[in-house]
């Protein structure tokens, strides 16, 4: 019996070795490519390494891009946001940063501040994209483009309008809901807030849990009822925080955290939503639990392919609850820089225009996400995607508008500490307000 | 008798270059790849460091001084304290599975393998296996619960600060308690049965003999276990990470999740090593604490 | 006592066993069975069985996860840290049991001390170690830091184990003319394989499953070991969907199970032989 057990399992790693030593051999011509890019002359196939969170389609665009660019190769590493800044110290102590690396708001200030990156305004304002025939910078909405620049606000001075990264992507926040189930209850797409409420009651008396929250992005909620309540102080002065004309304090910010605490108390978010993240929030709409998700548009191809029959898919944009044109979150949380230790700056410079270029959005995998580009037309007869092209055009919320992520403390505090338990009734609001004050002066000093 | 004597010390020196000779790799390896850069590391503590670049923003004890100030610090370590408390149970769960398979069913190596099986699955796949038992609309557990009737108790486990902690050492049990099992099994096939047999001469029933025989014999083996427990659980973060992040609001934050989100997602290093300074302070001062009770209590049972 | 007493507290510590294995086994086989269905079918129920075995997901995590190449990483880092392990803690599981030198107690605790220790705020200044010794994506970067995950656990128990051995032996064998090492090479060391095949299994498993290290430390892709690349394959849930993951969890579960299956003659015996005592 035992040597059975023995000469099966010895058949079953031979039989994986074989496996891995014949899929092996494509790792060995990619050490054999490494070998090449010391030199550049001409001729020689350059190798840059790509670092990745988004991933999705990130890889279709890699395919693409060395089809079109046979002398380069791309080592393309995906890690999750999670590791991503483990990753990436332990990578800067080695010198080994990648020539492209993704990054976003939490991560560009210190990224910034300790000199690692390129800097792109220049050639963002003067060079030409990746099909040579308009200025790069000019093909991106602009936006998108100032909204990648705020970014950098509370570096203060020396950064003022100046680009390290450019925006990959539109993150446009709308929402995805079973159009079947809607039209079988009666419900529309609503146009405003008051319909919006009417819909959730009618479908949590269904039986239904109304619409997700995801703990990865509990401050969502927030920052859209703000984007609302605060959009005639903060539109006409967006240093109102800076200046000490706005505070925490404002009723505008009360109403804005009370709002949301209500529609909690409503039930109409999933309670597992607090630790959830966006795959369980997945499951509930396919599922047939949860008919309406506030998520980004990349996630439709998922849905797309596994929703049963009896789901239609459709969007809308989500309204606004104080009356003004509703605005998505989001913009450039997805942004792409090439690092100052790049060897092959150049070629990293043709990658990242290719990924914010219309050759690399014009293509079938690209259906499910907004470009942010000037000259892709986002298909206007697309159901699917109507809501989020709708969002979009409406353009959307600054990435600091509200201040509560002007540093990432502060950012990580408020989305896992005070908000949850303000929803649970642990902490008040007049705690929660407080905190958030004396957090964002500490941060100004 | 000079000669014997410095026979006797030429050999004591011998034996002791060899114990050094053995125990080099071990040692030279923890000092160079631990020590060395745990002293590094706890230089950090006195600054403000974000990981990229050199240490250049002196700050002195103002980590320290934030930490302490932190209500969620002092809520991490209660977690954590929580969490050893209950991951207890796995030892006199682990001694009743012992105690059964020692007793002798039918089919003992099948049984021996499925209920070793938690403990050989990595954390990543626990902590995603049961983040999916205790999703409270598509897990099994709510399912079986409602159609138990118990619907009422289906709730969101870890989305709820009372029951987050409480599920995921749930998860931690069932996990460990195979690892015990597997100990104690070992220890009780080594027990001479002359011991039981003389017990049940005496008289004693069945759970007298376990409870007053059977323990104490295997006394030395669950010591060894509980200090196992305490420090695995003292180390866990894995599953706490997969599960719930530290979770809603810190309710199912241990010092090790706490740690790491300061340092990798609030990107302050010095904060996340002033922590674990403190937090080894803290188990220092436990170990001495309970090094002078003992030693108290033995002076008092030897007067 | 009587026999139907025998038999009604057999059949009660059968059917709690019974019980006890099903909670053990069932999540494991849940995944198992999972990743052989589809995706739709998945979603539609987590209760049914797959309507025929469907190997694509294993295909998916094998190509698309890289598995393939991140297996053979696996084994080799796995055997290599085992091996160093083993030699390590022997020796020093030894000497710290049976010979006496200054500070015995002091090194001992050095390296116990390693559990307070937390992962954390070392992984940083390992990883800078290891960049100044220009280790970067070699095997010691690897082993050594697994050798310390490992040491506490294993220098404990043989110590332990050891220690157990009679002295006797020893000085029987001094009085035939060995030398310390003799002693330890050719008598203690034969009698010591049932702890050593203890300390194989759980050495082999630590190292097997560990991926937060091996994460950060390694930046050739293609040195991943397999547990990272389950866990990075784990984050695509949203976009390539849940069976496939599945997939990939099952396949590096499964592995270790085999291996256990086989040694666990050995271990279960060599843990009944000795290995745990204060």
């Amino acid at each position: 019996m035992e040597k059975r057990i023995i000469s099966l399992l010895l058949t079953v790693i031979m039989t994986m070795m074989l496996f891995s030593a014949c899929s092996g051999s494509g790792s060995e011509t990619a050490a054999k490519t490494d070998a090449n890019t010391s030199t550049d002359s001409g001729g020689d196939v350059v190798t840059i390494r790509v670092l990745d969170t988004f991933g999705g389609i990130m890889e279709d665009m890699i395919a693409l891009f060395e089809e079109q660019n046979p002398d380069i190769k791309i080592d393309y590493e995906f890690i999750s946001a999670d590791n991503y800044y483990a990753k990436f110290t332990a990578m800067n102590v080695s010198g080994e940063v990648p020539d492209v690396i993704w990054t976003n708001a939490s991560f560009l200030l210190e990224q910034v501040k300790s000199d690692l990156l390129v800097e792109l305004t220049d050639e963002l304002a003067t060079g030409m994209n990746y099909e040579g025939d308009e200025i790069w910078g000019e093909t991106m909405l602009p936006s998108l483009l100032q909204n990648s620049r705020s970014l950098l606000r509370s570096l203060g001075g020396d950064y003022t309008d100046k680009n390290f990264t450019v925006p990959f992507t539109m993150t446009t926040v709308a929402v995805i809901y079973d159009k079947a189930l809607f039209d079988s209850l009666g419900l529309n797409a609503p146009d405003d807030w008051e319909e919006f409420e009417q819909n959730n009651e009618i479908l949590k008396e269904k039986g239904y849990v109304p619409i997700s929250m995801q703990g990865q992005n509990l401050d969502w909620w927030p920052r859209f009822l703000w984007d609302q309540y605060c959009r005639d102080v903060l539109d006409a002065k967006p240093e109102a925080f800076e200046t000490g004309e706005m505070t925490f304090q404002d009723e505008a910010i009360k109403q804005g955290l009370i709002t949301f605490k209500e529609m909690w108390d409503k039930g109409w978010f999933p309670e597992s939503g607090l630790t959830g993240n966006r795959d369980t929030m997945l499951q509930l709409f396919v599922q047939e639990e949860m008919p309406q998700l506030l998520i980004q548009s990349n996630y439709m191809q998922y849905l797309d392919e596994n929703v049963p029959e009896s789901v239609e898919l459709a969007s809308y944009p989500l309204p606004g609850v104080a009356g003004y044109p509703s605005r998505s979150m989001g913009g450039s949380s997805s942004n792409f820089a090439i690092s100052k230790s790049s060897q092959h700056q150049e070629e990293a410079l043709r990658f990242v225009k290719f990924i914010t270029s219309k050759t690399a959005f014009s293509q079938d995998y690209a259906r499910f996400v907004i470009s942010g580009l000037t000259n892709v037309e986002m298909d206007e007869g697309d159901t699917l995607m109507k809501g989020y092209v709708d969002a979009a055009n409406s353009g959307f919320t600054p990435d600091i508008y509200v201040p509560v992520n002007v540093t990432t403390e502060m950012s990580n505090t408020f989305r896992t500490d005070l908000l949850p338990n303000y929803l649970l009734e642990i902490y008040d609001l007049q705690y929660v307000i407080d905190t958030l004050d004396s957090m964002y002066q500490a941060a100004l000093n | 008798m000079s000669k014997t004597n410095s026979k006797y010390e030429a050999g004591k020196s011998r034996e002791a270059a060899l114990g050094y000779a053995m125990i080099a790799p071990t040692i030279t390896s923890f000092i160079i790849f631990l020590y060395i850069p745990f002293v590094n590391a706890l230089k950090t503590s006195f600054y403000k460091y974000n990981g990229l670049g050199d240490l250049v923003d002196f700050v002195g004890f103002k980590n320290f001084a934030n930490v302490l100030a932190d209500p969620r610090f002092a809520r991490s370590l209660l977690n954590t304290a929580q969490l050893m408390a209950i991951s207890m149970v796995a030892l006199p769960l682990g001694f009743i599975l012992a105690y059964f398979l020692y007793k002798g069913v039918p089919g003992k190596k099948i049984f021996n393998t499925a209920l070793f099986i938690p403990y050989l699955i990595s954390m990543v796949v626990v902590g995603c296996i049961w983040r999916i038992i205790y999703d409270p609309t598509i897990g099994p557990l709510n399912q079986i619960l409602k159609s138990a009737g118990l619907g009422s108790i289906a709730i969101a486990w870890l989305s709820r600060p009372q029951t987050a902690l409480l599920a995921i050492s749930v998860t931690w049990i069932w996990r460990t308690t195979p690892f015990n099992m597997l100990i104690l099994y070992s220890s009780l096939m080594k027990m001479p049965s002359d011991i039981l047999e003389a017990a049940e001469i005496d008289g004693a029933n069945g759970l007298k003999r376990i409870l007053h025989i059977v323990v104490p014999y295997l006394s030395s083996t669950f010591g060894v276990l509980f200090m196992l427990t305490v420090t695995n659980a003292l180390r866990m973060f894995d599953l706490i990470w997969v599960m719930t992040k530290g979770g809603p609001g810190g309710a199912s934050d241990v010092i090790t999740s706490y740690i790491y989100t300061k340092a990798f997602t609030n990107l302050d290093f010095g904060g996340g090593t002033a922590a674990s300074v403190l937090l080894m302070l803290l188990m220092i001062g436990i170990m001495i604490i309970k090094e002078i009770v003992t030693r108290i209590l033995r002076r008092r049972e030897a007067a | 006592m009587s026999s139907n007493k025998g038999v009604r507290s057999k059949t009660f510590h059968f059917m709690l066993l019974l019980f006890a294995s099903i909670i053990s086994v069932y999540p494991l086989f849940w995944v198992v069975i999972q990743s052989l269905k589809t995706e739709t079918e998945f979603l539609k129920s987590i209760w049914t069985l797959p309507s025929q075995l469907n190997f694509n997901n294993y295909a998916l995590a094998w190509t698309q996860g890289g598995i393939s190449r991140y297996f053979m990483n696996s084994v080799v880092v796995t055997v290599t840290t085992t091996i160093v392990n083993i030699v390590f803690i022997t020796l020093a599981g030894y000497s710290f049991a049976k010979l006496n030198f200054r500070f015995k107690t002091f090194l001992y605790y050095m390296v116990i001390f390693n559990l307070l220790i937390p992962t954390a705020i070392i992984l940083l200044p390992m990883y800078m170690m290891i960049n100044e010794l220009s280790l970067n994506n070699t095997l010691p970067a690897l082993v050594f830091p697994y050798f310390q995950g490992f040491a506490p656990l294993g220098l404990t128990i043989c110590r332990n184990y050891f220690q157990d051995l009679p002295d006797e032996l020893m000085e029987a064998g001094k009085l035939d003319g060995c030398s310390n090492f003799r002693v330890f090479w050719n008598i203690m060391l034969p009698l010591a394989s049932p702890i050593i095949a203890t300390m194989v299994i759980l050495s082999s498993m630590q190292v097997w499953n560990e991926y937060l290290w091996a994460l950060i430390s390694i930046t050739d892709i293609t040195k991943y070991t397999l547990s990272v690349g389950v866990a990075l394959f784990n984050e695509k849930v949203g976009t390539i969907g849940y069976t496939p993951v599945f997939a990939a969890l099952s396949l590096s579960a499964l592995v270790i199970v085999v291996v256990y299956l086989l040694m666990q003659k050995h271990f279960v015996d060599s843990i009944a032989a000795g290995a745990v005592k204060e």
